[in-house]
């Protein structure tokens, strides 16, 4: 400890008697020691002398009751927050998302495993056309014969018209 | 004493001719329904009576059907026929008029190959997934603004 510190805990009254006695022989030899020990002693006085009284509003009781009331506010307004979400929560809703887009495609690409079963080929002077009827439960090609010549029930039916016999 | 050894005799019977008969009624109700494939033939026109044919209307359920997709008024029953489904890699014809016929050949996944066969070619093949229900029908144009239908059902 060097001796301004001594000083200051001496003036404080902090060092036993051996300490006392070694800082008070250097305030007696040292010159500036003792004007330093001086002005402590000043400043102490006019400190000790001049300090602000901070006096409450309220008494002492009141007061206090004032702290345990916003305690208790405080506590009652964390009690009736939600409480914070667990970390799981937090991918609850991306990860349903998630889940509602693969059902989505799952469903969409089951559905074209089975119309992707339904195809068909054709001559290539013949076209046709492929729907299906969904009331009807039917799956239809209708074929147009470019030439014509197909007429699977002409030889079973008589279907020419009176007028061109 | 002898009656009464007839009598235990024809009860034992009657036991044992029950259980024949259930068993078999079992056997018959567990055996697998074959697969069958039905082609109908069938003629839409306009036209109400054809002329010079004796022709039927088809069902009205399949009249019914057909006259919700088509648009035509009267739909004739030409020829049908029904055949079990083949086995794997075995073609099925179904013979509907001298110049129209079916060849039909079940593919894995459950899936059948129809072939439209108009005067020895395949004008049509289509590949139907029988995982659903529905009836598979070939049309085209006729003569006279009428129009053919192949009707096929599966199952």
């Amino acid at each position: 400890m060097n001796t301004e510190l001594k000083l200051q805990a001496l003036l404080d009254g902090a060092l036993d008697a051996r300490e006392i006695r070694e800082i008070e022989a250097v305030i007696a030899q040292d010159i500036q020691s003792a004007a330093l020990m001086q002005e402590l002693k000043w400043m102490k006085a006019a400190v000790a002398g001049n300090d602000v009284e901070a006096k409450l509003p309220d008494s002492r009781e009141f007061y206090w009751s004032k702290v345990e009331r916003g305690i208790a506010a405080e506590e009652r307004k964390a009690a009736a927050a939600p409480a914070e979400r667990s970390w799981w929560l937090k991918f609850l809703y991306p990860a349903t998302g998630l889940a509602a887009t693969v059902a989505v495609m799952f469903v969409i690409s089951g559905e074209r495993s089975i119309d992707g079963a339904d195809s068909e080929s054709v001559q290539e002077d013949v076209n046709a056309i492929s729907f299906r009827s969904e009331t009807e439960a039917m799956s239809v090609v209708y074929v147009a014969d470019e030439n014509g010549t197909f007429s699977p029930v002409s030889q079973e039916v008589n279907n020419e018209p009176e007028a061109d016999k | 004493m002898s009656l009464k050894q007839t009598s235990k005799l024809s009860r034992w019977q009657f036991i044992v001719l029950l259980l024949t008969f259930v068993s078999a009624q079992l056997g018959a109700a567990s055996a697998p329904i074959e697969p069958r494939v039905q082609a109908v033939l069938v003629w839409g026109t306009d036209e109400a009576n054809p002329t010079g044919k004796n022709l039927k209307e088809v069902d009205a359920k399949l009249r019914d059907r057909l006259a919700n997709v088509f648009k035509w008024k009267n739909y004739f029953e030409v020829n049908r026929q029904t055949a079990p489904l083949p086995s794997a890699a075995k073609v099925q014809t179904l013979k509907l008029s001298d110049e129209c016929s079916v060849e039909v050949k079940l593919l894995p996944d459950n899936v059948a190959e129809v072939k439209l066969i108009g005067k020895g070619k395949a004008l049509v093949t289509r590949r139907h997934s029988l995982a659903k229900p529905d009836a598979l029908v070939l049309a085209g144009d006729d003569k006279n603004k009428t129009a053919w239908f192949v009707v096929l059902n599966f199952n």
